[in-house]
């Protein structure tokens, strides 16, 4: 499958998502865009795919929590204690680049699921075939970030897949 | 080391091993963004490029090449002397 974020055939309301994708990465300080920021991107709309993440508590804040716990974790894991936030204070980067989580999560998403549907049925479902591309993956930030705020990722999938 | 047998289900995302990988994930996160703000808190000291590259153990070249456009947005007056 050709690579997604250079499909110029991309839904434009998906495109508008990754476009907030972006700027989730920077907000963040971080140097890629990444499977999580486009979760975050979602789980700010009142789509499908959004109010499907409210359901399961997955609103943008509940979101920014469990990456937040994830990343603790992760760092206790290792012995070290989170940094506070105050040091860690930098002029983002403006251009961060395409991570490869975030492009394994368009290539895992089934955008032809949809075929038979009309052209605007298709553009509203478009986000939520990503949302599942982005719960698909088994390892990594995202399932490990909902496995801790304890989010049943197969439940979520079988209520996107219901559409 | 034999390796295991593959199995069909996948790893505990949460387990021993998935921890300590994720452990390096947000390592180097952190190791990015700390980096990002000391060079900028140095800079804005009044330190040259030489002299943070030097601190970070890396060249001159590498830093800036890393940090220039950011900074120079951010309005910050960086150093030409011993640039």
């Amino acid at each position: 499958m050709p690579d997604r974020l250079e499909d110029h055939a991309l839904d434009p309301t998906l495109k508008e998502v990754i476009i907030r994708a972006i700027d989730e990465a920077i907000d963040r300080g971080a140097s890629s865009v990444e499977a999580e920021h486009l979760l975050l991107a979602i789980s700010a709309g009142h789509d499908l795919a959004g109010g499907a993440l409210a359901e399961f508590g997955l609103d943008h804040d509940g979101v920014d929590a469990a990456l937040r716990g994830e990343r603790e974790r992760s760092l206790r894991a290792a012995g070290i204690e989170p940094v506070a936030e105050e040091r860690l204070v930098a002029t983002r980067k403006s251009r961060p680049v395409w991570g490869s989580t975030v492009r394994e999560a368009l290539r895992r998403a089934d955008f032809t699921a949809h075929r038979g549907r009309r052209r605007v049925e298709r553009e509203r479902l478009a986000v939520a075939d990503a949302l599942v591309g982005i719960l698909r993956a088994d390892l990594g930030t995202v399932p490990r970030a909902l496995a801790y705020a304890g989010v049943d990722r197969t439940a979520l999938i079988t209520r996107l897949e219901q559409h | 080391m034999t390796p295991p047998p593959p199995t069909q289900q996948p790893p505990d995302p949460t387990g021993a091993e998935a921890d300590d990988l994720a452990a390096v994930v947000a390592l180097r996160e952190l190791a990015d963004r700390l980096e990002d703000a000391a060079v900028e808190r140095a800079m804005r000291a009044g330190w040259s490029w030489a002299q943070a590259a030097e601190a970070l153990g890396v060249t001159r070249q590498a830093v800036h090449k890393k940090h220039h456009r950011r900074l120079e947005a951010a309005g910050i007056e960086l150093r030409r002397r011993n640039a």
